[in-house]
Parts: structure tokens; sequence; C-alpha cells
């Protein structure tokens, strides 16, 4: 608590001097990001949380249970809608290809580093070694994520390298494809016994079938959407009808132990390969992602999470790890040239950040996995998402600066 | 005929989805809950529509058809944990109903509101009481009362009764895209009446209480009610000033603020008992006539109304016990009568005295018939304040806005679509 407040407060002073310093120096403050972001929400809802002074009760967490079980579905929901098939087919083979390695490589450093050095760093806490499997599994996922956004929002402060950002941004997308569909599998496979207070492995039968419902939902409310908006005009009928189908499948997900999310991103690829009024939804979708996100942030920091001195340096640690494994996939990638270009190995910095779906992730295992290991990750993530918030900003200058000469 | 298909098809989804899960472990019937009543209430709103009915009527009757007490696919628990999101709903009506309210306007029409709130109240609530009386001369009106608990019955019923409800009144009239002199006459009165009502009941509380504990004249009854009006008053200046603030300040998301603003102004007066309606009907006041932002941000929250109102009145019905029906028919039918016969009478009078045309004179009675939340909430405060009197007191007004809710929004409809040529402004 003490690292935390400790921790709050240097950022609020760094961010007030930096504003100053960083003005007369013409460049961007490192701070800049996470106020245009809305991650410094994190501040605040873990002052006001359990964490700080407890001003939140259960009670009105228990209140903003249906809008947190909609919001985790909405997300899914407009995520999944970015997959349109026929956009996907139009894009180069090579930037499918950079992706997966990056994924890969990323994937596999971090989770092995994870697995072998949780023990080290939070003795105690993950007594069984399914479990400290499981936990460094997710966290592996949750850290190779990245944030869309700020790689749109860096780009906008270069002139050039527009194919190399538009790679950038590709790879981003998808990162946070896989630890949705890892979302669903888990959730397949591994269930909360609530007698014993335990997660479980569900034997492989189950999980297939489990897995295959979750198929059934999603299948069954993409076509529902799109019949029952097909005649439909007027976007505030539209809205209703989305957000009421949502509204049921994230409470039928919970009810039967599914994602939300996993279901809600399969009908939202399905409906989007349905329908024809885009540009109707996008305008119905747009202005819902920040606040869903800020809501995500906020409900996150409010909940109960463990810090320490210790996991701050462990995070900084994996931050390093995320950095120099595209770091090095960029390297390699421009060594076997898979098509005319170069990625500027440098340009890893801007996958650093983690996106809005990470936060969902982490709220859709908390509520279906209520265990301790669930609160130590919620800590590194925020941890994370703070520090790589903060960090790529100033890769992000320092590679302008470059760029000035 | 796609409406209904899809309605049945999503009514079979929530009969049999949760009722096949093979292990129910989370919490996440209410959220599902509140999907359906979306979906069905939109569904619903449609079909009735094609009969000319408001879809408020839909939302209402879809409500209580899927609701605890008749088709269960929506318990009891459901409806109860989803009532922040009704408050939320009900704080976004009333602020945008708080706003139609223009200090200009109401200076305009300030002899007409105060003749017609004047008239209406003195003769429903002495209507009702007379009426009362007399009845309960020939047939009990409720078993084993004696004249001193009629008495109080007809005082507290006659209070309520003349109470109309804002929410559903804004409804009606956003969903008929009609706006002109009598809509806003309508409005002002309704709302004023609301103010007025509860200052009204306060006093009544202290009435009842003398006469049904046969004890002197209690004061002390009458405090708390008193105490939670200005409460709740403050707290309405309080949270319109806020929002001016914001607006002169800040400007953007302000919708994502007023949510916000809304949900913790649940949090923290729901407790004191505070009154939610009055207070964001007088932050929407505020916010109108103090804030040049203000008129266009109310625009913007009654143009995102739709889906507010299908949450709230789907909610509404689903709330609705109708098996009090059932057993108090005969008695609610002749209230329901009554009260239709003094809101005319009252409405007439007002009109006439200060020379309004026909339209005022011998229509408008139709817009103040429908009931909700504010008379709900005086029912309910009965019932914790007399014990067993209360409750069948309790039982028979609830079961009068009941009918009320019912058919409001159908007069109102009828008499915006009758009456809005005659005269536009």
């Amino acid at each position: 608590m003490k690292t935390l407040i400790f921790f709050g407060l240097l950022i609020i002073i760094v961010f007030g001097g930096s504003v100053k310093l960083f003005s007369r120096i013409k460049t961007i403050s490192p701070f800049k990001y996470i106020f245009f972001s809305g991650t410094i929400y994190l501040l605040f809802g873990l002052l006001i949380g359990e964490n700080g002074f407890k001003l939140v009760s259960e009670e009105i967490l228990k209140h903003l249970s249906p809008i947190l079980h909609f919001s985790l579905g909405w997300v899914g929901f407009i995520f999944g809608f970015q997959f349109e098939i026929r956009f996907l087919k139009r894009i180069p083979v090579y930037k499918y290809f950079v992706f997966l390695l990056t994924y890969v490589f990323s994937f596999s450093t971090l989770f092995v580093f994870t697995f072998f050095t949780l023990k080290f760093f939070f003795p105690g806490l993950l007594d069984n070694k399914r479990l400290l499997f499981g936990t460094a599994i997710i966290l592996s996922f949750l850290l190779t994520e990245s944030s869309v956004s700020f790689v749109t929002w860096s780009s906008k402060l270069f002139k050039k390298n527009f194919t190399e950002f538009k790679v950038c941004a590709f790879i981003a997308t998808m990162n946070n494809l896989i630890p949705v569909l890892f979302t669903g599998i888990i959730f397949s496979f591994y269930s909360f016994d609530y007698a014993n207070k335990e997660i479980k492995l569900n034997s492989f039968g189950y999980s297939i079938k489990h897995l295959l419902l979750q198929l059934a939902i999603a299948v069954f409310f993409g076509f529902l959407i799109y019949f029952l908006q097909r005649k439909i005009e007027d976007r505030l009928d539209i809205s209703v009808i989305l957000f009421g189908s949502i509204f049921m499948m994230s409470g039928l997900s919970f009810m039967y132990d599914l994602s939300p999310l996993f279901i809600s991103m399969f009908a939202g690829v399905l409906f989007a390969n349905l329908t024809k009024k885009h540009h109707l939804i996008l305008n119905i979708i747009n202005p819902t992602e920040k606040p869903i996100y800020l809501f995500f942030i906020l409900i996150l920091s409010l909940k109960s999470t463990y810090f320490s001195v210790i996991m701050l340096f462990f995070v900084i640690l994996l931050l390093l790890i995320k950095y120099y494994s595209n770091f090095y996939v960029f390297k390699i990638v421009n060594k076997i040239k898979p098509e005319s270009f170069f990625m500027p190995p440098e340009f890893s910095v801007f996958l650093v950040p983690v996106s809005s779906i990470g936060p969902a992730i982490l709220l859709d295992m908390s509520l279906v996995y209520p265990v301790q290991n669930t609160s130590v990750l919620t800590g590194i993530f925020i941890l994370g998402l703070l520090i790589a918030e903060i960090l790529s900003p100033i890769g992000v200058n320092m590679m302008q600066k470059r760029e000035n000469g | 005929m796609v409406n209904i298909i899809f309605l049945i098809l999503i009514l079979v989804i929530g009969f049999f989805f949760p009722k096949l899960a093979l292990k129910i472990s989370s919490d996440g019937n209410a959220t599902f809950a509140l999907g359906m009543l979306m979906l069905t209430g939109f569904l619903t709103g449609n079909i009735v529509k094609r009969i000319k009915f408001p879809a408020i009527t839909g939302h209402i009757l879809i409500g209580i058809l899927i609701g605890p007490f008749v088709l269960k696919i929506i318990s009891l628990k459901d409806v109860q944990n989803l009532q922040l999101l009704n408050s939320l709903a009900l704080s976004i009506i009333a602020l945008t109903a708080g706003g139609e309210i223009k200090i200009s306007e109401l200076k305009k029409n300030i002899k007409t509101i105060n003749s017609i709130l004047f008239f209406q109240t003195i003769i429903i609530i002495s209507g009702i009481i007379g009426s009362l009386l007399i009845i309960n001369l020939f047939y009990p009106v409720i078993d084993g009362a004696n004249f001193g608990i009629v008495l109080a019955f007809g005082i507290l019923l006659g209070i309520v009764s003349t109470a109309s409800s804002p929410s559903t009144t804004l409804a009606v009239i956003v969903e008929s895209k009609k706006k002109n002199y009598y809509t806003d006459l309508i409005l002002s009165i309704v709302m004023i009446k609301d103010v007025v009502i509860l200052l009204l009941f306060a006093l009544g509380l202290s009435f009842a209480d003398t006469l049904i504990n046969n004890s002197s004249f209690n004061p002390s009854v009458m405090f708390k009610p008193l105490l939670q009006i200005v409460g709740a008053v403050l707290a309405g200046l309080f949270i319109g000033l806020l929002i001016v603030l914001y607006l002169r300040f800040v400007k953007k998301n302000s919708i994502v603020f007023i949510l916000t603003v809304s949900f913790f102004s649940y949090e923290i007066f729901e407790p004191l008992h505070l009154h939610p309606l009055l207070i964001m009907m007088i932050a929407g006041f505020i916010v109108e006539n103090f804030s040049k932002r203000g008129e266009a941000l109310l625009e913007n929250l009654e143009s995102i109304s739709p889906p507010v109102y299908i949450i709230f009145f789907t909610l509404t019905g689903a709330a609705i016990n109708i098996n009090y029906l059932k057993s108090l028919w005969v008695i609610t039918l002749g209230i329901v009568l009554l009260r239709l016969l003094y809101i005319y009478i009252g409405t007439m009078i007002g009109g006439m005295l200060i020379g309004q045309d026909n339209v005022v004179k011998k229509k408008m009675w139709m817009s103040f018939i429908s009931q909700a939340g504010l008379s709900l909430g005086m029912a309910k405060i009965i019932e914790l304040n007399f014990g067993e009197t209360g409750s069948k007191i309790s039982v028979i007004i609830i079961s009068v806005i009941i009918v009320n809710q019912i058919i409001g929004p159908l007069l109102l409809k009828l008499f915006l679509d009758k009456n809005y040529e005659k005269r536009e402004i």
C-alpha cells in the first residue's frame, strides 16, 4: 500500500515537473500518454478503492456487476467486429508472418522467464506447480498484448515510416486476438470449485463440450443480432438490439461459467461478416470505447490488489524482456526480408504498452477465478500498464530526436 | 409478424436457457434479465405501435408478463439487482424532464398552471375523501375499519391520486415527437404538482397518524418527509450546479459525466431516502435555465432516451405485482373511475376560470392519468408507517396505480394525437 501511494505521488510530482521541463525542450512529456489513454484513472481508483481509502464498498461494486458483465461482452464484440474476412484476405502474407514471429518469440520468452522466476519473486503465493504454470501462462498472454491506440498515437508524431506503423498496428491488433481466444479455451479447461475455493482441471470431454457451447452461443447471437437489425435503419433502435443482445449473451456466459469476451468476440466476427451496416454500427461502437476502458481501469483498481517493491522490479524486467524480444525479431525479419521493407528494431517500443483488452481479460478471470493469484496478477498487470505507458513515450521521444537529427 | 416471431424466440430462450445451465455458479442472471427486458421491450414497443398504442405501454406490459408475478422468467431478485440501472434510467428521464421547464415559459403560463394545479388538487382530494366516506356507508372499503381509518385512507389516497408520473408523461411526449403549447403546459403542471404533492403528503401522514392511532396531532410524523423534501431540493441544486460548472469548464464527455453523477447521487442519496426523481428534476431545471450549454446537453440526453425508456419501463412493469388486482378489482376499478372523473372536473374548472380554450378545459385531463415511481414510493411509506392498516391501504393504492400506469399512456397518446395541430407555438 505504502509503495503504491509513494509510486502514485511520485508520478504526480514527476508529471508536474516534467510538463514544465518538456514544454521548454519542445518534446512530449513521458506522462502525457497516461493522461491521453485515461490510464491515470488507475491511480484515482487505487486511491478510493480497497487499496486506498476504501470509499467504494463491496455493495457498490455488486450493484455495478450487470454493467461490468455487459462491458466485458461489449469489448469482446467491438474487438470481434474488426475482423472482416474480406479485409483480412487483403493483408499481405508477410504481415502475418511478422506477427506470428513476434508473438511466438515474445510470448515464449516471457513465459519461460515468469515460470522460472515467479516463485522466487513471490514465495508462498504459488505453492502448487499447476497453479504456477497457469499464472505464468496467463501473465505472459496478458503482457504479450499491445495497444493499437498507442501505435496510432505515436505514429502521429512521426512524418515517415507509414508502412512500418501499419505493420505495428496490425501486430498490435492481432496480439490482442490470441489472449481472447486463450480466455475462452482456459475457461473450458479450468473451472472454479466454489465449495473448496480452488481451481480444478476439467476432463477433456467436458472441456470440449464447454468450448463448443461457447461457440454455439456466439453463432446463435451473431445471427440473432443480424436478423433483428436487418430491416432497421435507426441508430438508436440498432443500439437497443446490440445492447440487449450483449446483455443477454454476457449474462448467459456468467450463468454457465463461460467467457463473455470470447463469446461476444465470435458473435462480433460473425456479425461483421454478415452485416452491411458497418458505418452505422461503428457510429454506435466508437464513442463507447474510451468510457468502457476507463470503467475497466476503475473497476480493476478498486478491487483489493497485492503490491510490493519487488513487484515493481519484476514488472520492469518483464517489460524489458518484451521490448527486447520484439527488437530481436525485427532484426531477424530485416535479415530474412520477406518483403522489400525495413522494420527499425527500435519500433518494438510501440508494442510495449498493453491494450484495453488486457484489463477486460483480467476482470473476466478475476470474476470466474476469485483466488489470490488473480490479485497478484492484477498487481503485476496494473504496474505493467502504468510503467509501460510511462517508459514507452520516453523511447518515442528518443526516436523522434534521432529522426530530427 | 417478424417482431412477434422474434419476441416468441427470445421468450423461449429466456425461459429455457437459464434452466438448462448445468451449474449456475455466477451471478449473471440479472445481466441476462436486463438483456431480455431490453429486447422484448423493444419488440413489444414495435408491436403495439402498429395498433397506435404508445411504445411504453408495450414496455410495461411485457415487463409484467415476463416479470416475477406472471411468467416468472425474471425473478424478483433480478428485478432488485437491477435497481441501480433502473435508478440511473430514472435519473436521466428526470433530468430531461426538469430541463423541459424554462423560466420564461413558466412565467407566461403561470396563471394556467396555478389554476389547474389548485383545482385538480382540491377536487381530487376532497372528492376521493367524500366518495370513500359515502361508499363506506354501504360497502366496507377496508374490512373492520372505523370512520377514522377510512378518513385517513381517504386523505392519503386523495393525495396519492393527485400525483401524475413525470417520467411516463415525458416518455409519451418524446415518442410522439410533438412539442407545443399543450405539451409544455402538461409537463410543467405534472412536475410542479409532484413537489406540491410531496409537501401535502407529509402533512397528510400526520393527519393519518392521528386518525389511525387515535392520538393527538403529531407534527413529528410530518418532520421526516419534510426533511427529505428539503434534502432532495438541496441535493438537486447541488447536482445542477455541479453539472453547470462541468459544462462551463470541462465540456467533454458530458454524458459520461451525467451518468457518473447519477450513479454517485443514487449511492449517496438513496440511503438517506431522498427522492431521486425530485433531485434530478431540480438539477435538470438548473442546467436548462442557468447554463448556456444546458439545452444542447439535455437535447443529447433526449436523443438517447429510447433505450433508457425501455430499461426503465420494462423494469417498472416487471416490478408490478398484478396479483393485487385479482382480489381488489372492484374497489380498484371504482377508485380509478372516480379519479378520472375528479381529474376531469379539476382540469375543466381550472381551465375555465382562467379562460383557456376547449382543448385545455375538456381534453387535457387525459394527460394527468399515469402514475408510477413517486406514487408507489408514497404507498410504500404508508405501509411502513401504519403497520397492518398501512398494508391494507397500500395494497389498494398500488392496484390503483397499476391500472393508471397502463391506461395513462394510452390516454395521453390519444390526447396528443387529436390536439396537436390546434394550438402550436
